[in-house]
């Protein structure tokens, strides 16, 4: 067995490198896009400032430093202030944890698409009765995650190469990068064997990875030990323009070879298309509930819907953590406290502002589970469920409303869970209560801009189903000007497009309504006319 | 009376694809109908635009009376469908998705639900990912035979069911029928449509080719024949509506004869002394095949000869 493991791998490697072509290709140049864009506009920028005030931009760059090293809202996003008076340190910082982020979930979706849904579909079956091995469609789907991480790696070196920054540290941070998606890429592996659902296993990644990110930000801000914890921790400890660990790489190989080594025996101890969680049986009859519209999608929904709840309160609660540690950065420091004093706001500016990114961070997460909720409808009617249940008595009206509705229940159940979070564990610290009403209300804020997103969504689905996965290049989008926005100097009118983050600068900021107003009526004529739309066009499969 | 599915003349287009082109099918109520045709002749698209899930292009359809598009809530409280391809929720129990499908359309009876779930031999607390494809069509079929519904659509209800339970199926089909229900059903296994069925409609490529009552139709096709003469019977071959002509020896051949060319051909094979005759009326496959055949000319006028070409000599 163990010579013929293997057996196949190299066509399965083709296969898989034919149907993602064109998708890994996006990712790919996606992400070099991002990474290559911000030297370009961050040189720009310290150029510019240099010349006003008539000195160095290594001068300006030390001056930033100074600032971002004590703006705990920058580094709970984007990672340790290392060597950000070099120009290679702060363009890692720039492009930050989130990005890693999305390489993780690149390399998550790409295992679970080329693992668990092949089994899940019954194409594996196919696969496996030819001359495949066990271990060749892990292997196939390893090497195309070596390969594309290997590209990432490389195209990142290149862009710090390109700028002037030192071959050997560019190569550690491309490495690095490279790195992160690979430990993404391992641990998706073990999940898949495990779940028999790839829905189920890119849950449990996607939450190991939101897990990670809340971990290291919360390290990082107080700079401890939890950045053990998170693997995007170990990858930015990496340090590559400043001090140089090795540990990181240490680490992060040896859990990449333990993951992929277990990952390895599971697959012989299971069954082709099993999982390794047993499935328990049914009821025999059904709730009364269960045969409405409302009562139907809120069974499909609930355990989706209940986790993202659950998520959002734990990632409220690790920033809310970490909100005292922002009074102390202005108590600790004297002349923070006079410049910020010298700009007319009190130590509570600091304190209202990293809530404001926190909340607006959320805000962007939590719209990725209202898409998810809202893209529900379309994930029935391609899998033929949709047809069964139109065919009943029910109206096209009253079943997607249904969804419609819970996935606009859910915008505020989020903001409101991860607002309660974050309170909680702030008083738990603080020992008290500060402003609660104020948060709740910033919160409650946001949510317009999850829901003309989700407006979108709508419009884009009942217009033409094709489409609708469309809500996700809005979504990316958003992310971009929210995250990038400032850094690349987007125009006005490009910054006040994206729902997130700048609809609001409560808490301690103004509110103007009428982006609020904009935004309901955005989501409104969205949902309107996406049912309507819905209402008249062809239902169909595959 | 009115018909309870009256279609005529039906288009539906997908981007260039004329998936329906001037279909037309016509259903009594209280008639079990045939519909049948190649893999992608429509019969699904058919089924769906009567389900108010598509929206034709041209042409008319009307189910029970009523328009399948604008009363499509109403009138699926009087109708059950099974799909072909039964796709059931992972996380739902059978009990429960047959509850669901059933409260949600023609309504359910418990009585008739539990007597199904009996008779189809189902485990109704497994969950919907677990069951097999025959299992996930039971799971349908329960639901839709449980009901009230007035009519009931098929398509394609006993793929991957297994012989016995395609004889609980037929049996089924046969209560509802003697209730004077109304059936579609759409099948590619004829010996149950042959068995079901007292009207059939063809269609090919979006189009009706063949519509009747078996008899009618047997009547357009032939009728294959073994014959063993006394005198030599070679000449046969050349006779007008003679096809597939076969000679074992001078005395004996087997050819297919159009059934509307019989009287003259059964003359002919008399004046030459007939020792032993067998002859065989038209199996729905023959019927079938010959719509089946790639061939792109228009033949329901035409005589059969060149059709099915092997087929009925082949016999004994």
């Amino acid at each position: 067995m163990t010579a013929n493991g293997f057996a196949g791998t190299g066509q399965l490697l083709r296969l898989i490198l034919r149907l993602d072509r064109i998708k890994l290709a996006l990712w790919l140049l996606g992400l070099l896009a991002v990474i290559a864009v911000t030297p370009i506009s961050l040189r720009a920028i310290v150029d510019a400032e240099a010349e006003a005030d008539g000195t160095t931009a290594e001068q300006v760059l030390a001056e930033q430093a100074a600032l971002i090293e004590t703006n705990g809202a920058s580094i709970a996003l984007q990672g340790p202030p290392d060597a950000l008076d070099t120009f290679g340190g702060r363009y890692a910082f720039e492009i930050g944890a989130f990005t890693l982020a999305v390489v993780a979930l690149m390399n998550i979706l790409l295992i679970a698409r080329h693992t668990r849904a092949e089994e899940e579909s019954g194409r594996a079956e196919l696969v496996r009765a030819a001359a495949v091995g066990p271990w060749s469609a892990l292997a196939a789907v390893g090497s195309v995650a070596l390969i594309t991480n290997g590209l990432l790696g490389l195209g990142t070196s290149a862009v710090f190469i390109a700028d002037g920054r030192p071959v050997d540290r560019s190569l550690l941070y491309g490495a690095s990068v490279a790195l992160c998606g690979l430990l993404f890429a391992a641990l998706s592996l073990i999940w898949v064997q495990v779940f028999e659902y790839g829905r189920a296993a890119t849950g449990m990644s996607l939450a190991v990875l939101g897990a990670s990110f809340a971990l290291r930000a919360v390290g990082d801000v107080q700079d401890n030990w939890l950045i053990l914890l998170s693997p995007l921790g170990w990858v930015q400890a990496v340090d590559a323009f400043g001090d140089p660990a090795v540990w990181p790489f240490v680490l992060s190989l040896a859990a990449v070879v333990v993951t992929v080594a277990v990952a390895i025996a599971l697959v012989v101890r299971r069954d082709v298309g099993a999982g390794l969680i047993e499935q328990r049986p049914g009821p025999p009859q059904a709730d009364p509930t269960l045969p409405h519209p409302l009562g139907l999608a809120w069974r499909l929904q609930r355990s989706t819907l209940l986790w993202w709840t659950v998520g959002a309160v734990a990632l409220g609660a690790l920033y809310g953590s970490v909100i005292s540690s922002i009074d102390d950065f202005v108590e600790d420091s004297e002349a923070m406290r006079e410049v910020l004093e010298g700009l007319g706001m009190s130590g509570d500016a600091l304190r209202d502002g990293f809530i404001t990114v926190i909340l607006s961070l959320i805000a962007l997460i939590t719209t990725a589970g209202v898409i998810q909720s809202l893209l529900r409808p379309r994930s029935e009617e391609v899998s033929g469920r949709a047809e069964a249940v139109l065919a009943c008595s029910i109206s096209r009206r009253a079943w997607l409303g249904s969804h419609v509705l819970l996935s606009l229940a859910a915008a505020p159940s989020f903001m409101l869970a991860a607002a309660v979070g974050l309170s909680i564990t702030d008083a738990l610290v603080a020992g008290g209560f500060t402003d609660v009403g104020a948060t709740l209300a910033a919160a409650l804020v946001r949510v317009p801009a999850l829901w003309a997103v989700a407006g979108i969504g709508v419009l884009l689905y009942g217009w033409v189903r094709r489409f609708s996965l469309g809500v996700w290049a809005v979504f990316a989008g958003v992310a971009i000007v929210f995250l990038f926005g400032d850094l690349l100097r987007l125009p006005d009118a490009v910054l006040n497009l994206s729902p997130i983050g700048h609809v609001t600068h409560l808490p301690g900021g103004d509110q103007g309504w009428l982006s609020v107003v904009v935004l309901c009526g955005v989501a409104l004529l969205g949902w309107a006319a996406g049912i309507a739309l819905f209402d008249r066009r062809d239902i169909t499969d595959a | 009376m009115t018909a309870a599915i009256h279609v005529e003349d039906l288009v539906k287009t997908f981007g260039p694809v004329r998936a329906l082109d001037g279909l037309d099918l016509r259903v009594e109520p209280g008639q079990v109908m045939g519909f049948l045709g190649p893999n992608g002749s429509g019969k699904s698209t058919t089924i769906r635009v009567l389900m108010g899930l598509l929206r034709r292009d041209a042409g008319q359809a009307t189910v029970l009376g009523q328009d399948p598009w604008h009363d499509a809530v109403e009138l699926h409280r009087r109708i059950a469908y099974v799909p072909g391809d039964v796709n059931l929720w992972p996380g739902l129990s059978g009990g429960e998705i047959i509850d669901l499908l059933g409260r949600l359309g023609p309504g359910l009876d418990q009585g008739r639900r539990a007597e199904m779930i009996e008779r189809f031999d189902l485990d109704p607390t497994k969950k919907g990912r677990t069951y097999s494809k025959g299992n996930r069509q039971k799971v349908a079929l329960i639901a839709a035979l449980s009901g009230h519904a007035e009519l009931f659509v098929f398509d394609e209800p006993t793929s991957g069911l297994d012989p016995l339970m395609e004889t609980v199926f037929q049996e089924a089909v046969g209560e509802m029928l003697s209730e004077g229900k109304t059936v579609l059903l759409s099948s590619h296994i004829l010996a149950e449509v042959e068995s079901l069925c007292d009207q059939v409609t063809i269609i090919r490529e979006g189009r009706t080719v063949e519509a009747g009552t078996l008899a009618e139709l047997r009547h357009l096709t032939r009728t294959s024949v073994d014959v063993t003469t006394t005198r030599p019977l070679a000449a046969m071959g050349a006779v007008d509506g003679v096809s597939d002509f076969l000679a074992h020896d001078e005395h004996r051949a087997t050819f297919a004869v159009a059934n509307a060319d019989l009287p003259v051909v059964m003359s002919r094979l008399a004046g030459l002394g007939i020792e032993a005759i067998e002859s065989q009326p038209p199996t729905l496959e023959e019927l079938f095949m010959r719509h089946y055949a790639v061939d792109g000319s228009d033949r329901s006028a035409a005589p059969p000869d060149t059709a099915a070409a092997g087929s009925a000599g082949d016999r004994p």
